[in-house]
């Protein structure tokens, strides 16, 4: 999940947030958080459906089940590692009255997911 | 969108919303702590797996504490004219749910063994 080009100062150099510009409006921070959560909610789903597939995909060995649901997991994991650091790069643009940050993670996010579904399709077919 | 002697009480329903996301993030997290008890039997011990379930649903129901508590406390917050982003609070569980999501697939590497 990019932070931006105007943000990669590491966290130790930038001031703290509270410390930095100006208080925004309440409504964009409000909503800067239900942002957080729903990255926060996608890297659970990841995460539970990895779980799930390898549960419930009963007509599969244990093998391919991993082999598909451990990526999904990772991806998952990896999701919820850049969470609180597109919060906070949001956080800082909003009070520093700055363009908020393009994010390239969706991109890549979605192309990941398209390629572990064709790889577990791929490996379900190798099966038949 | 302050509430004040004079306005509605959370004006454009931001809290609200805010509220519920938080409810929707501690459901999510308690799915996934039931999906791990029932994973469990793929692992040996199972304790490993349960011991993460369990932490998981400790952690949905913060989640769920945090956003009740934060949606009648933020009211009386943007009252007084104060800021209602919490940095740490939102670090801390981004720290935790990250390092619950890698003990996963830890747990899970396990049931390949």
């Amino acid at each position: 999940m990019s932070v931006g080009r105007g943000s990669r100062r590491s966290t130790r150099e930038r001031p703290p947030l509270e410390a930095t510009g100006s208080e925004p409006d309440p409504r964009f921070t409000l909503a800067n958080e239900r942002t957080f959560l729903a990255w926060s909610r996608t890297a659970l789903a990841l995460v539970a459906t990895g779980l799930a597939v390898v549960e419930f995909l009963d007509s599969q060995s244990l093998g391919v089940r991993l082999a598909i649901g451990i990526p999904l997991m990772a991806l998952g994991a990896i999701v919820s590692l850049r969470t609180y650091a597109r919060w906070e790069a949001i956080e800082r643009a909003l009070r520093l009255g700055e363009p908020l940050p393009y994010a390239q993670f969706p991109r890549w996010l979605g192309l990941a997911i398209a390629v572990i579904t064709i790889a577990a399709c791929v490996m379900l077919l190798a099966q038949i | 969108m302050a509430a004040s002697a004079d306005g509605p009480f959370d004006d454009g329903l931001q809290l609200e919303r805010t509220h519920l996301a938080w409810n929707r993030t501690a459901f999510t997290l308690g799915v996934n702590a039931l999906l791990l008890v029932r994973f469990s039997r793929h692992v040996h011990p199972a304790s490993l797996a349960l011991v993460l379930a369990g932490a998981m649903a400790l952690t949905a129901l913060a989640a769920w504490w945090y956003g009740h508590a934060a949606y009648t406390g933020r009211s009386a917050t943007l009252s007084a004219g104060r800021s209602v982003a919490r940095p740490r609070v939102l670090r801390a569980f981004s720290h935790v749910m990250t390092a619950l999501l890698f003990a996963a697939i830890v747990i899970a590497l396990f049931a390949a063994r």
